[in-house]
C-alpha cells in the first residue's frame, strides 16, 4: 500500500490558474474523495498524481519517492474515466488483460488474473463482448477490472458513476467500495456529488478555486466545516451573522452560544447550524428557558413532506430563512404561519470562516 | 404512388448508366462505325496491347495514383490528427482553409498550379503530376480521417499509456486499429482522385508523359476510334469498384446493422 502525496502543486491553463500550490497527503489503502464544484481543479489534481498531466511547479510523491517526472506509462497507475474510454475493437477479455501484456504477463498467467479481475467485478462470462454489447454498469466494471488488474500503485477514478442512473449508481457505490477494500489500493476518487462522497470515503478533501479548503473524516467535515463554502458543498447548513459578545455572536433575535473558541469580543462572526440538528421545541415562541440550549424564534413558511423526513422552511426574526430538517416519527409539529421556538444545543454551533 | 417512386428512379438510374452502357456495348462490337447488330468481338481490346501511348499513360496513370494515394494519405492522416487532437493556434483556421480547394473549379486550380510551378521552376512531367494530384487529394483525405477520428474518444490513448503503453505504442494499438476504415476509404478516395483528373492533368502533363485521362482526350481530338470505348471500359471498371469498396468501408451506401 502506497502513500501519495502531492507537494504544492501548481498549474495553470493558457494564464487560468486551475491548481493553487495544492499540498495534500492520501494515506495508504484508504479511499480519499477530492470533491469540488466544476472548475474547482479537482480533475487536474488527479491527472497531475496520475502522470497525465505535467504540473507547472510542485511534486508527486509515491511512498516518499518523487514520482513528477515519471511518464504515465511507466507510472504504473489505475485510471477509471468518467467515459469508461474502453477499447472498442477488442473484448472484455482482451481489455482487461491489455495491462496485463503491457507488463509481460501473457498466456495462462494473463488468463488467470483476467478471471480473476472480472470475477471481482462479477462480470465473468461476458469475456468474448465487445463494450458497445454491454450496458453502462457492465462497461463501468470492465473499466474498474482493467485498472485494478496490474495491482495500480494508486487507482484513479474520474467521476466514474456519474453516466449511471441514481439506483445502479447507488449499488455500484457499495460494490466500489468492497472492491476497493478487497484490493487494499491507496484510491483518489473525484466527485461532484456531496452524497457519493459521504458514503463511499476514508476522507474527503474539498477543492475551492485551485485550492484545498479543508481535509479529513466525512464526519469531521461534516460535523466542523471550517469554511461556509465547506458547509454548504458537503451537506446543508444555516448560517448565522453577527458580532461577538462575551458566549456568543449576537444576531437579530438573541445570541447564539457556541463551545467553538470565540474570535475577540466585538469581532464580526458567523455560525454555521446544520438543519438537522435544530429542533422546533414548541409552538409557543415563549417556551420557557430552561436549559443552555439556543434558542431562536421563527415563523414556519413551508413544509416539504418527503416520506422519512421534512424539511421545513422558516423565517427568523430579521427575515432571513432557516431551514430545518425532522423526522417524521409523529404528526407535524407545526403548520405553516405558526410562530415556532427553534432549539439546538452550542455544540452544534460551528463558527466558521466567510 | 410507390409504381410512379419506382418509375422516377428507374428513369434516373437509365439516365445515368444509359450513355455508359452504350460505350460499353460498343467497346465489345466488331464494327468501328456502331452498327447494330452487335457481333461480339474483343478486337478493340486486343488492338490496346499494341498501342504504346495509350499504355504508357496508363502506366503514369497507375503510379500517379498509387503514389497519390500513398503520400496523400500519410499527409492527410497526421494532418488530421493534428487538427482533431492537438490544441494550437491557428487550428480553426487551417481546418477552414482546406475546405475551398474543393469547392474552387479545377480549371482555376490547375491554372494556378501551372503558373506557380512554373514560376518556381518545378515545370511540368510527372513529378509536377504527382505534387499536384498529392496537394488535391489532401483536403479530402483530411476530411475522411478527421470525421473517422471524431467517432473515437481521444482519452483511449491516455487509457493504453496508464496501463503502460508508450505513446506510440498507444497510437498502433489502440487509435488505428479502430481508424483503419477511414485510413483505408482515404486512400481509396486519393487513388479514385488520382486517377479520374483530368484538367489539372492536361495542365501538367508534357507531350512525352501524360496521364490516361489526357492520353483518351488528345486521341479523341486525333480521331475517334473504338479503342477508346475499351480503355474507358476498363478504366470504369477500375474506377466503380474503388467507389463500391470505398463506399463499403465508409457505410456511405446505407449503413450496416450495428451488431
Amino acid at each position: 500500500m502506497i502513500r501519495v502525496e502531492a507537494a504544492s502543486i501548481a498549474k495553470s491553463y493558457s494564464g487560468v490558474r486551475v491548481l493553487d500550490q495544492v499540498s495534500a497527503s492520501f494515506q495508504p489503502g484508504r479511499l480519499t474523495s477530492l470533491l469540488g464544484p466544476s472548475g474547482s481543479g479537482k480533475t487536474t489534481l488527479l491527472r497531475v498524481i496520475g502522470g497525465f498531466v505535467a504540473p507547472d511547479d510542485g511534486e508527486i510523491r509515491f511512498d516518499g519517492e518523487n514520482v513528477t517526472a515519471v511518464p504515465l506509462w511507466r507510472r504504473n497507475v489505475g485510471m477509471v474515466f468518467q467515459s469508461y474510454a474502453l477499447f472498442p475493437h477488442m473484448t472484455v477479455q482482451e481489455n482487461v488483460a491489455f495491462g496485463l501484456h503491457r507488463h509481460g504477463v501473457r498466456g495462462e498467467a494473463a488468463r488467470k488474473e483476467t478471471a480473476r479481475a472480472l470475477e471481482m467485478v462479477r462480470l465473468t462470462g461476458l469475456e468474448r463482448r465487445k463494450p458497445k454489447e454491454l450496458s453502462g454498469g457492465q462497461q463501468q466494471r470492465v473499466a474498474l477490472a482493467r485498472a485494478i488488474v496490474t495491482n495500480p500503485r494508486v487507482l484513479l477514478l474520474d467521476e466514474p458513476l456519474s453516466a449511471l442512473d441514481r439506483r445502479l449508481r447507488q449499488e455500484m457505490q457499495i460494490e466500489l467500495r468492497h472492491i476497493q477494500r478487497e484490493s487494499g489500493l491507496t484510491t483518489i476518487f473525484v466527485t461532484h456529488d456531496q452524497e457519493e462522497a459521504l458514503t463511499l470515503s476514508d476522507a474527503v478533501a474539498i477543492l475551492d478555486h485551485g485550492k484545498i479548503v479543508q481535509e479529513g473524516r466525512p464526519e469531521a467535515i461534516y460535523e466542523r466545516p471550517r469554511t461556509r463554502f465547506a458547509a454548504s458543498f458537503l451537506g446543508d447548513a444555516n448560517f448565522f451573522s453577527g458580532r461577538v459578545t462575551d458566549g456568543g455572536v449576537e444576531i437579530a433575535g438573541g445570541v447564539v452560544r457556541t463551545n467553538d473558541r470565540l474570535p475577540a469580543i466585538g469581532a464580526s462572526a458567523t455560525v454555521a447550524v446544520r438543519p438537522e440538528k435544530m429542533k422546533i421545541c414548541g409552538a409557543q415562541p415563549t417556551a420557557p428557558e430552561n436549559s443552555d440550549e439556543n434558542r431562536l424564534l421563527a415563523v414556519v413558511r413551508e413544509i416539504i413532506y418527503a416520506g422519512a423526513v421534512s424539511t421545513i422552511l422558516l423565517e427568523s426574526a430579521d427575515g432571513s430563512p432557516i431551514k430545518i430538517l425532522t423526522q417524521n416519527r409523529e404528526t407535524s409539529p407545526a403548520s405553516p404561519g405558526d410562530s415556532v421556538a427553534l432549539a439546538w444545543s452550542p455544540t452544534h454551533s460551528v463558527i466558521i470562516e466567510n | 404512388m410507390i409504381a410512379l417512386g419506382r418509375t422516377y428512379l428507374l428513369a434516373t438510374i437509365a439516365f445515368l448508366y444509359l450513355p455508359i452502357a452504350v460505350m460499353v456495348a460498343m467497346a465489345f462490337n466488331d464494327s468501328a462505325l456502331y452498327t447494330l447488330p452487335i457481333e461480339p468481338s474483343l478486337r478493340w481490346f486486343a488492338s490496346l496491347a499494341v498501342n504504346a501511348p495509350l499504355q504508357s499513360a496508363t502506366r503514369n496513370s497507375l503510379l500517379i495514383a498509387s503514389a497519390t494515394s500513398v503520400i496523400a494519405t500519410a499527409v492527410g492522416a497526421m494532418a488530421a490528427l493534428a487538427l482533431e487532437r492537438k490544441r494550437f493556434r491557428g487550428r480553426s483556421l487551417l481546418r477552414l482553409l482546406l475546405l475551398p480547394p474543393i469547392a474552387i473549379p479545377w480549371l482555376i486550380i490547375g491554372t494556378a498550379m501551372l503558373v506557380f510551378f512554373f514560376w518556381t521552376g518545378i515545370g511540368r512531367g510527372i513529378h509536377a503530376l504527382l505534387i499536384g494530384h498529392v496537394a488535391l487529394a489532401i483536403p479530402y483525405v483530411v476530411l475522411i480521417i478527421g470525421a473517422g477520428l471524431q467517432t473515437l474518444r481521444a482519452d483511449l490513448e491516455e487509457a493504453a499509456m496508464s496501463l503502460g503503453s508508450t505513446p506510440i505504442h498507444a497510437f498502433f494499438s489502440i487509435t488505428l486499429p479502430p481508424l483503419l476504415p477511414s485510413v483505408l476509404a482515404a486512400a481509396l478516395f486519393a487513388f479514385a482522385v488520382s486517377l479520374d483528373q483530368f484538367v489539372i492533368s492536361y495542365f501538367l502533363s508534357t507531350p512525352g508523359v501524360s496521364t490516361l485521362p489526357v492520353e483518351i482526350y488528345s486521341s479523341i481530338r486525333k480521331g475517334f476510334t473504338p479503342e477508346i470505348n475499351a480503355i474507358s471500359t476498363i478504366f470504369l471498371g477500375v474506377s466503380s469498384a474503388l467507389v463500391l469498396v470505398f463506399a463499403q468501408l465508409s457505410h456511405l451506401g446505407g449503413k450496416r446493422d450495428s451488431r
